[in-house]
């Protein structure tokens, strides 16, 4: 028997199912390997805390490998690792993406070392840490009453950076202060929400590495175009100006002292002000004004203070650095385990002089 | 535009669509033209009447020269073109170069000159001026009308950076139909692609974490220092054999062939060697139209040994304007030399590349440490914290090891293939097995071409261009052989 006759038309859409079959399972395929790939450099699942807003997902195990190399566990309520004994006292550190440090192991982190150090002579307090990737001074004087309710801290440290009483408190999209008469308040910025898509969506960055790393890279791809030379003008490209960020200019132009008072009487005056200088590696001695400003205010209102300057100055001057990792650039980014290390004796000693439980 | 942006990518669809076209051959070049001067207008609109200028000076040049048989009038009107890119090429280039060293000679005041160098002004001048030579030489002959011409000078894939394609490689091409086809997309994306990769997951990293070191080599240890430099080795193979693999493969999506310039140049077993695999095109070009017409190796040794340090001096300075680059010349002109006067020893007996493979990258390497510094006192700190090994900052950055990795397979693979020419041994096979097809005759001694017409070979292409998306650096940081 003849076999059957197959039209053109036939044969091609036989060809084109045949390109589709092909192309979707080695899309497919392709998905998956990128998925398995991805999962040990991208791997945080968000939840949304009715008080607290955005935190990592309780329970969940953040993996992140696009700076440094770290394994962080979560707890309830955004604290990262699980308190061994919850009946003790505790210290809540709160912080930034710093403090937060995805890019380092739990046993690594500079609230667990102090931990260790802590309770080292005697059983002591537990270290909270509720780092949060762009929090500044503005949450952590607005978030006082929620965190104060849920964790009861017998001692807080709040860990800041230059930019953290600048223009950081003060970005209209994020909760930030605003000038009132009598200094700044807080101004609360409810978070997003999502419509159908843009919950789904959500959902599946939250599960799939491969689409969450996906969405930041399209985002870093935009933002790389954002600063190409301009058509046909090549030699009129701007380029970026290096940011001053010095007291003087910063004190004229945002109340420093009204944030300091405001986050100090957010949590009664039982705050340890943890500051993180970013020193120019060839002038390891040099302090920015902000550091010194934080420092004068903090001794003249009586607040516990502990700066990182001389520490992380030594280390440079060593020729090691705080910040950056092998994949990254030197004294660049997020503190390394040698910047954790130093900050954890550090602030150990300071709660151990205070006598924090 | 560069290749690597999203705006270069618009460009080229818009450009390969209006190719396929059902139009004339002559048409496709009126459009190809254009598209070129555009291209190169994007970077700096004003700079393109100097193209223009230049295409028109040589094509009229090249005419006369031809329609002349008086050997004075001949040697005239190739002066006269000489004259003209030598000059062009010595303003925007050097001016400045002479000024400061006038300046710091006799203690002079006289202001730098505020001079913005053409983009690809060395590249596009070599090729012309090889044109008008080639004409003279009755080697060519000069272009029909002046559309070929312009056309070849400012075909946008080499304009900038190379390869220095000669007219003697190109014009004959131009009789060919072009536009893109089926088989040359497959091949002219594979090659794209394969130079993509080198530039923005290899190259990029690199520079990212390479550039602050060299910016301040007094504060970093020896050790960061050799790393640095061995990074910086890296960076260039992948950022300027990157860019040539992607020209090479732009133009064949076009339709045409561009010649090799880069063959794993760190595999060499020599310096001589080395420079028959590193950017070919300069290389041959410096000995066609320099080291020959000096008088090459045929008066004897002696002479041989200046020609070739003359010839790598000036290939040196064509670099750039800074004695940096000079020094870095020097050292490969006196290598050579020294290179040629063991080998013409009658007791001469090379010793395995296994053995000189590593002393020649590594002097590769050294060399680079001035073309990369922007001072001799940098230099001279670099290279006296290197030996010494000195304290500093201490940074070893994990791309440079990742590029080094992913180089020494290369390297082997590559190695393996030139062993197999016929087969491609048995990555070639492998590759032949999943539709994916290896090639080894040319651009970086090997690629892979993407196919799709198996469920393996697409997932490979899929893999690949999902590498290229996660592990690239996502600025559109310039090839570094555009400041040249």
């Amino acid at each position: 028997m003849a076999p059957p006759e197959t039209s053109p038309s036939g044969s091609t859409a036989a060809s084109l199912a045949r390109a589709v079959a092909r192309w979707g399972v080695a899309g497919a395929l392709a998905a998956l390997t990128f998925e398995l790939v991805l999962r040990p450099i991208y791997s945080i699942h968000m939840a949304s805390d009715p008080e607290l807003g955005a935190i990592v997902a309780p329970g969940s195990t953040v993996r992140w490998g696009i700076e440094g190399w770290g394994t962080s566990r979560w707890a309830a309520r955004g604290i990262r690792v699980e308190a061994a004994d919850p009946s003790r006292p505790s210290v809540l550190v709160l912080g930034d993406s710093q403090t937060e440090s995805l890019m380092v192991d739990d046993a690594e982190v500079f609230t667990t070392l102090a931990e260790r150090r802590l309770q080292k002579a005697k059983p002591a307090a537990r270290v909270l840490n509720a780092g949060k990737s762009s929090h500044s001074v503005a949450d952590y004087v607005a978030l006082a009453p929620r965190y104060q309710a849920a964790f009861a801290p017998k001692w807080v440290v709040v860990q800041v950076r230059d930019s953290d009483f600048g223009s950081d408190a003060f970005h209209e999209n994020k909760r930030h202060f605003e000038r009132t008469a009598s200094g700044v308040a807080v101004v609360d910025v409810p978070e997003p929400t999502r419509g159908r898509l843009g919950s789904l969506a959500w959902a599946a960055r939250q599960r799939s590495s491969l689409f969450g790393y996906s969405v930041v890279r399209f985002g870093k791809f935009r933002a790389a175009a954002a600063q190409d030379a301009p058509l046909f003008h090549a030699s009129q490209a701007k380029h970026d100006e290096a940011p001053t960020g010095e007291a003087a200019e910063l004190a004229s132009e945002f109340p420093l002292d009204a944030e300091l008072d405001l986050l100090v009487k957010a949590w009664d005056g039982r705050v340890t002000i943890l500051y993180l200088p970013e020193l120019d590696p060839k002038h390891p001695d040099r302090v920015s004004s902000i550091g010194g400003w934080l420092a004068a205010r903090c001794r003249s209102q009586g607040v516990s203070f502990v700066t990182l300057a001389d520490a992380f100055g030594g280390m440079l001057a060593r020729g090691r650095s705080p910040y950056g990792f092998a994949n990254t650039h030197f004294n660049e980014g997020h503190m390394n385990a040698e910047g954790q290390a130093a900050t954890a004796d550090l602030l150990a000693a300071e709660l151990e002089r205070l006598g924090v439980p | 535009m560069i290749f690597s942006s999203p705006r270069f990518l618009a460009f080229l669809v818009v450009l390969l669509a209006l190719l396929a076209l059902p139009i004339r051959l002559r048409a496709k070049l009126l459009v190809l033209a254009a598209a070129s001067c555009l291209f190169y207008a994007a970077w700096d609109v004003r700079y393109l009447a100097l193209l223009i200028g230049v295409s028109v000076v040589d094509y009229w040049a090249a005419a006369k020269i031809h329609a002349s048989d008086r050997a004075g009038t001949r040697k005239a009107w190739l002066a006269l073109s000489m004259v003209s890119n030598l000059t062009l090429l010595g303003y925007f280039k050097y001016t400045n170069f002479l000024i400061e060293n006038v300046n710091g000679l006799f203690g002079a005041h006289v202001p730098a000159l505020r001079i913005l160098l053409p983009a690809g002004i060395s590249f596009y001048t070599f090729k012309t001026m090889s044109y008008t030579i080639d004409v003279y030489r009755k080697e060519i002959q000069p272009c029909r009308s002046w559309l070929d011409y312009v056309t070849f000078v400012t075909f946008f894939p080499e304009l900038i950076a190379g390869p220095i394609v000669r007219a003697s490689v190109f014009l004959p091409q131009m009789q060919r139909e072009i536009g893109p086809t089926r088989a040359r997309l497959s091949l002219g994306t594979s090659i794209f692609l394969f130079g993509l990769m080198k530039k923005l997951v290899i190259a990029d990293p690199i520079a990212s974490v390479v550039d602050p070191v060299f910016a301040d080599v007094g504060a970093y240890s020896g050790a960061s220092l050799w790393v640095a430099a061995l990074g910086y080795a890296i960076q260039i193979y992948c950022d300027f054999s990157g860019y040539s693999d992607m020209a090479i493969g732009v133009a064949k999506m076009i339709g045409y062939d561009l010649p090799e310039n880069f063959a794993m140049p760190y595999l060499s077993g020599d310096i001589t060697e080395f420079w028959r695999r590193w950017h070919i095109t300069l290389s041959s070009w410096l000995r066609d139209y320099l080291y020959i017409p000096l008088g090459g190796n045929r008066r004897g040794l002696g002479r041989t040994y200046v020609n070739l340090a003359a010839t790598m001096l000036l290939g040196g300075l064509w670099h750039g304007s800074s004695w940096n680059f000079v020094v870095w010349g020097a050292l490969h002109g006196v290598a050579l030399a020294i290179h040629r006067w063991l080998t013409s020893h009658p007791s001469w007996r090379p010793l395995p590349n296994v053995v000189t493979g590593p002393f020649t990258f590594l002097f590769v390497i050294l060399a680079w440490i001035p073309f990369r510094c922007t001072t001799f006192g940098s230099t001279f700190t670099m290279v006296k914290k290197m030996f010494t090994l000195q304290p500093g900052f201490h940074w070893v950055p994990s791309s440079v090891l990742i590029g080094a990795a992913v180089m020494v397979v290369a390297h082997v693979v590559g190695r393996h293939v030139e062993g197999h020419r016929e087969t491609g041994g048995l990555f070639g096979s492998a590759l032949a097995r999943v539709d994916a097809r290896l090639h080894r005759d040319a651009i970086s001694s090997w690629f892979v071409e993407l196919r799709f017409a198996k469920v393996a070979s697409v997932y490979l292409a899929l893999v690949w261009l999902l590498t290229i998306f996660f592990f690239a650096a996502t600025g559109t940081s310039p090839f570094i052989y555009f400041q040249f």
